[in-house]
């Protein structure tokens, strides 16, 4: 049985109870990371979660607000520890129950809808060239050969619709 | 800050390799942990995209051309047989005597009773049979076995009146 990370019972409690909830309130940001991290293979995410906060409570007295946000250092954390569960079991991951369930009917129209809403940030050819290489497996030259557009035209528009995703993630950060 | 999508990231997705099998990749990552949420959420939308079903997104008019085309498909099958089903009659009536007595069809007025056949390909078939005597109507279905396979002389498809009754 693990120890909980943020109640340890021998440390001073005034000192780093803030720290300790700050950790904590960004607990939701952290599964949400670590599920958009797993991909085909289903992650831990509650598992990965919690031995990211240990690390992070571990190592508080190495984080400096100076050098960047809680967000950040915990983030990179946890990616650490995401690798650190590619490396130790690249064929074996453990299963999370909710993500190793058959996507019922609702999860398809929830996955449809996000794709949709996806798809409607980007202009027609840019959709095109991003749905017939990640949704279809064509390459670029594939792409280019079918629909007539020079080789770099294709790459540039799939960059352009990849960097409009990219940006989407920005735009929500506070 | 605002940072954009490495053009080594760009690169590594269209050559199809994922960024986190590169160490350059996650090392730049690990450097950049703003970037990880973004990096995160658009794998994992790559990733869906790869999910859904082609016809999820597709534009109308490439939807409506998608259907269309079994559907022409299936057209042009239909009066290719159709075709060949007459040529193989008109080769049968033409080249060799109906293998099937035919019989004297009676006006329509003196038929009280009736029964068509449809044989099929093969040395194996069926038949479905309507009878009917006065306003009482039998449906009935047989099947049957061929003395041979059709041949070109042959047709594969009969259709005949096997037996009428003719009012006195």
């Amino acid at each position: 049985m693990r120890e909980h990370p943020i109640c340890t019972p021998s440390e001073p409690r005034p000192q780093h109870e803030p720290f300790g909830r700050e950790l904590v309130a960004l607990l939701p940001r952290l599964r949400a990371f670590l599920r958009n991290l797993q991909r085909g293979a289903p992650l831990p995410v509650d598992d990965l979660a919690q031995e990211a906060l240990a690390r992070a409570w571990r190592s508080r007295a190495a984080f400096d607000p100076a050098r960047g946000a809680v967000d950040s250092w915990l983030l990179r954390i946890a990616f650490r520890a995401f690798l650190d569960h590619r490396a130790e079991r690249p064929t074996e991951p453990l299963v999370d129950d909710r993500a190793a369930a058959e996507p019922g009917p609702a999860a398809t129209a929830a996955l449809r809808e996000h794709c949709e809403r996806l798809l409607a940030l980007l202009d027609a050819r840019e959709r095109h060239a991003l749905l017939r290489f990640h949704r279809d497996g064509r390459s670029i030259a594939q792409i280019a050969a079918e629909t007539g557009w020079p080789v770099g035209t294709v790459k540039s528009l799939l960059h352009r619709a990849r960097a409009k995703l990219w940006a989407r993630e920005h735009g929500d950060e506070p | 800050m605002m940072r954009e999508l490495p053009p080594f990231l760009q690169d590594l997705l269209d050559r199809g390799v994922d960024p986190l099998a590169d160490a350059a990749a996650r090392d730049w990552l690990l450097a950049h942990p703003e970037c990880l949420p973004a990096f995160a959420t658009l794998r994992a939308d790559l990733a869906a995209l790869g999910e859904m079903a082609p016809t999820a997104a597709v534009p109308t008019r490439v939807r409506r051309l998608r259907r269309s085309v079994p559907l022409g498909a299936f057209a042009l099958a239909l009066v290719a047989l159709g075709l060949c089903a007459q040529w193989r009659t008109s080769a049968a009536d033409r080249d060799a005597p109906s293998p099937l007595p035919r019989p004297d069809f009676a006006a329509p007025a003196l038929v009280r009773a009736v029964r068509t056949s449809t044989s099929v390909a093969g040395t194996h078939g069926a038949f479905a049979s309507v009878s009917s005597v006065g306003r009482a109507t039998l449906l009935r279905r047989e099947e049957f076995t061929t003395a041979a396979a059709p041949t070109r002389a042959v047709p594969w498809c009969v259709a005949s009146v096997v037996r009428e009754e003719v009012t006195q």
